[in-house]
């Protein structure tokens, strides 16, 4: 009876152990947008092969808090005839919309890009992940903000163009 | 014995279902999605010299504390009310799938004088000042202040699919110059879906 007391006892306690002390955050992953996927609803309006570009144009984050992980890919095309290089930054928006307001500069240590300066093959397509996390303790500074995550073919001249994902952000 | 444990079933029970349930109700997800949709513009040409389309005394070099602009019709010719397409150096193919905003910032120069931006339209001993308008805007009062970052959007909501051309107001600095050697800067116009 002991061995039984004592096994229930160990049972107990492992499952109490398996048990989280805090709650943890359930990352919704939507699928990842793909080649075709970017105009999935528009059969007439498809990416083009032979042009520069990504997807999606927006990204949503709802119910987001400090410590929390937030990840969405930034798709990449490369419609160039030769291999490319892209860099991608995160950045404080140009400008917002109410009620959103800008991402402090800060928020270049919160973002993590998987690769900030992918080698594209000439009409390459690839997904870069992009994560958020926010530290924990930091300073909830508006309800809802945005920034933007930068993609820019390097390879060109002194007027160029930059290509960015919206990140609008809302705080729980 | 056998209440002895059924009393330490239930305990250890209730030790965990309700711990469980407790954080469940706190356990609001965070949430991310994303509407398919593409960003894609390309802009031509890729550079532009001061005072060199036709050129107003020395073709190619800019003098002091004068408004300069990159427009084919004349490089101090001022862009009409409303702009048209022939008053704009460059063109934005625009192949999105979404409605975007176009944005420009205009960085400090490096090289030469190094003349910084002033943020506000305007020049100044050692600043320059800029604009950036497109077709259709009405120049006199329209045209938008090209910042080195952070500017207001040049042109909102653009239909999907759709061009448009654009050009910037260059005023220079006031001072002489001292280094007698060019100076550059890379003009960035951004894509966002609005």
């Amino acid at each position: 009876m002991r061995r039984i007391l004592l096994a229930v006892l160990v049972l107990a306690l492992g499952v109490m152990a398996g048990c989280p002390s805090y709650y943890e955050e359930t990352i919704v992953a939507p699928p990842t947008p793909t080649f075709t996927n970017g105009a999935a609803q528009d059969l007439d309006n498809q990416p083009p092969d032979d042009l520069n570009w990504i997807s999606p144009g927006k990204v949503n984050v709802a119910n987001y808090y400090p410590s929390a992980r937030a990840e969405y890919p930034v798709t990449i095309h490369n419609g160039n005839e030769s291999s490319c290089s892209f860099a991608i930054t995160c950045r404080p928006a140009d400008h917002v919309d109410e009620p959103y307001v800008k991402a402090p500069p800060e928020i270049q240590d919160w973002v993590i890009v998987a690769d900030t300066t992918p080698l594209l093959l000439p009409r390459e397509t690839r997904d870069i992940l992009i994560t958020l996390e926010m530290p924990e303790g930091a300073d909830i500074f508006a309800p809802k903000w945005e920034f933007w995550v930068s993609v820019v073919d390097t390879s060109q001249g002194l007027v160029k163009t930059e290509l960015c994902v919206r990140w609008l952000v809302a705080m729980r | 014995m056998k209440k002895l444990l059924l009393s330490l079933f239930l305990a250890v029970t209730l030790l965990v279902v309700p711990a469980g349930t407790a954080l469940a109700a706190d356990n609001d997800e965070v949430t991310v999605t994303a509407t398919p949709a593409f960003i894609c513009i390309t802009n031509a040409p890729d550079a532009w010299t001061v005072n060199d389309i036709v050129g107003v005394g020395t073709k190619g070099v800019m003098v002091v504390n004068t408004v300069y602009y990159s427009n084919p019709l004349g490089d101090c010719t001022v862009p009409s009310d409303p702009v048209v397409d022939g008053e704009c150096r460059f063109t934005v193919t625009n192949t999105s799938s979404v409605i975007t905003d176009l944005t420009v910032n205009f960085p400090d120069h490096a090289g030469g004088d190094a003349s910084t931006n002033s943020d506000a339209g305007t020049n100044d001993t050692t600043k320059f000042g800029a604009y950036v308008y497109c077709t259709g805007m009405t120049y006199s009062t329209g045209k938008v202040i090209c910042k080195k970052a952070g500017s207001d959007a040049m042109k909102e909501d653009l239909a999907a699919t759709t061009d448009i051309k654009w050009g910037i107001t260059y005023e220079s600095q006031s001072a002489a110059w001292t280094s007698g050697t060019p100076m550059t800067s890379t003009v960035t116009i951004t894509a966002t879906a609005s």
